[in-house]
């Protein structure tokens, strides 16, 4: 079998301004980190055939602020392929769909990016909050199964998926608190983490609860930010400004159905079956990985893909992290070592897969992980929908 | 702790829109019902309802009750205020119908105290009914007096 995704790897990659009341609207902000990925890849514009974001469109509020036209249009691109990823596994199908593109022929060099304002849109509806009474919006889709019942919010679909892991497998809240403390950890080190104070494993658990047993400190951080990453055929990779991050492998399988409630089985979610296929696609192995970023929307989702891609068993996540020795910049398998999403700020997995680069790119200033790694794997997702890729540097 | 979202302690809810997949899910509890899709030649229920069945693709469909009891697979106690007059703490849970386990309903669980709630428990269906709607919640199916913090039962106020 042919693994066509080696066909294509990341080229460079951008990111603007991340933070709150950043004085800079959502397509500003894309164009910085366009032209950071650009400038880092050594492209110029005229040199991007191919478009592609995630989801494009959303009625969530500074979910998706910039469509795909508005930037092609914005930058006069001239462009063979372009898609926007509405319906995909997950926040990585930006990446792994142009990496099909590259594969076959369809395009050299694709621009993908995410931006979202979610705290900018916060701010909004804060300001001018909905009046009392009866919300008039009937609900389609999703939302018809979970609002009506005041589940609101992913923190309650997240929450019961953690319960279901305390129960089956003995989690406790201590050990989900030490992804959290390894995350603000390493977020000290990165200059552009939007929480950076320390955090200890107390203050976690004095923490004010949201959706028992999640608290604070579980959640990611809504914020304003764009990343921008460039996927490029290997054979035009090859002379451009760093060495060529080949996709070795990569994942969206969805054996379950598509739902937070109706998926089979609750406490592995969409990850288990993205993270068995990966593996299938490459002879390396679980313990090849030098580096690894993965989704922390919520704490239980790295959990989650740390079993679902082999780096232990099931049900031993909660004492791989406990005490974050082996999770650590200098532990046996480093996670999240920009401050996930946790402290570094919701990017959407964008952040996460810039940060995976960054550390084979040898790009990780104070909080470079040691030994040179050429191997790093980012996961996004991890509910009912998941995505998942291994770098490999050429 | 008392349950705060008891239904007439809850001003108002957000509301499904109908569509003919989902009209005998809505507004089986204008019969005291809860209603599934289910294929008549395998007897899979199907949810949400689809015009086939996902297990032996037959377009032979129709809406049947069944028992309203189940089983809470998860829940979360929430503690957040997430939008004017939605008091807390209140309980969420995905909870398995005893016909096919694989059937679950996001939900909320009412008369029951906040600290009784568990995995396993067993519950059963009372509708919330809010225009023309009638939202499928759960409630603790044994008689367990410490569930119940007073003991009121619904309609009475």
């Amino acid at each position: 079998m042919d693994i066509m995704e080696r066909r294509a790897a990341i080229t460079g990659v951008g990111m603007s301004a991340v933070g709150r009341r950043l004085g800079k609207t959502a397509i500003e902000l894309t164009i910085d980190a366009i032209m950071a990925a650009l400038d880092h890849a050594g492209l110029r514009v005229e040199d991007i055939d191919g478009l592609c974001t995630m989801p494009g469109y959303s009625e969530t509020p500074g979910m998706a602020p910039v469509p795909l036209r508005e930037i092609k249009n914005a930058l006069g691109l001239k462009l063979d392929w372009f898609s926007s990823i509405q319906e995909g596994p997950g926040q990585m199908s930006a990446i792994m769909n142009p990496a099909m593109w590259v594969a076959c022929g369809q395009a050299r060099h694709v621009l993908c990016f995410r931006t979202a304002t979610q705290y900018s849109a916060r701010e909004q509806i804060a300001a001018a909050p909905p009046p009392d009474g009866a919300p008039a919006k009937r609900w389609n889709g999703w939302q018809s199964w979970h609002y009506p019942f005041n589940a609101l919010s992913p923190i309650h679909n997240h929450a019961m998926i953690t319960r279901v892991r305390m129960h089956r497998y003995g989690l406790t809240r201590e050990q989900m608190g030490w992804w959290a403390v390894n995350c603000r950890r390493n977020a000290q080190k990165n200059p552009h983490a939007v929480y950076r104070d320390p955090l200890t494993i107390e203050d976690y658990l004095d923490a004010r609860m949201i959706a028992d047993p999640l608290c604070l400190y579980d959640c990611d951080a809504p914020i304003d930010s764009s990343v921008a990453i460039i996927v490029s055929a290997l054979d035009a990779a090859r002379d451009l400004r760093h060495a060529p991050l080949r996709i070795e492998a990569m994942s969206g399988a969805l054996h379950g159905k598509d739902s937070w409630d109706q998926f089979d089985d609750l406490g592995s979610m969409a990850a288990r079956d993205a993270g068995r296929h990966l593996w299938s696609r490459t002879d390396l192995k679980p313990s090849d990985v030098q580096v690894a970023n993965l989704y922390d929307g919520f704490t239980v989702q790295p959990l989650i893909w740390m079993e679902a891609l082999g780096f232990c068993g099931e049900g031993e996540s909660g004492a791989f992290i406990e005490g974050g020795t082996r999770i650590a910049l200098d532990g046996e398998l480093p996670m999240n070592t920009g401050g996930g999403q946790l402290s570094g700020g919701r990017l959407h997995g964008f952040g996460l897969l810039r940060e995976t680069c960054l550390q084979l790119w040898g790009e990780g200033g104070e909080r470079q992980v040691a030994g040179n790694p050429e191997i790093g794997l980012t996961a996004a997702g991890g509910g009912a929908l998941a995505g998942c890729l291994v770098l490999t540097r050429q | 702790m008392r349950n705060t979202d008891d239904i007439a302690a809850t001003p108002h809810r957000h509301l499904p829109a109908l569509n003919e997949r989902n009209r005998i899910f809505w507004q089986g509890g204008s019969e005291g019902k809860l209603k599934f899709y289910r294929c008549q030649a395998c007897g899979h229920y199907i949810h949400p309802g689809a015009p086939v069945c996902p297990v032996c693709h037959s377009r032979d469909i129709a809406g049947e009750a069944v028992s309203g009891r189940a089983t809470i697979a998860t829940y979360t106690i929430n503690r957040q205020r997430w939008e004017p007059g939605l008091e807390q703490p209140y309980i969420v849970a995905i909870v398995e119908i005893d016909e096919q386990p694989s059937v679950r309903l996001t939900t909320t669980i009412v008369n029951c105290a906040i600290d009784a709630v568990h995995i396993g428990m067993k519950v059963k269906v009372i509708f919330d009914h809010r225009e023309d709607v009638w939202l499928p919640l759960f409630e603790p199916a044994l008689f367990e007096p410490a569930l119940l913090e007073p003991a009121t039962a619904i309609g009475e106020e």
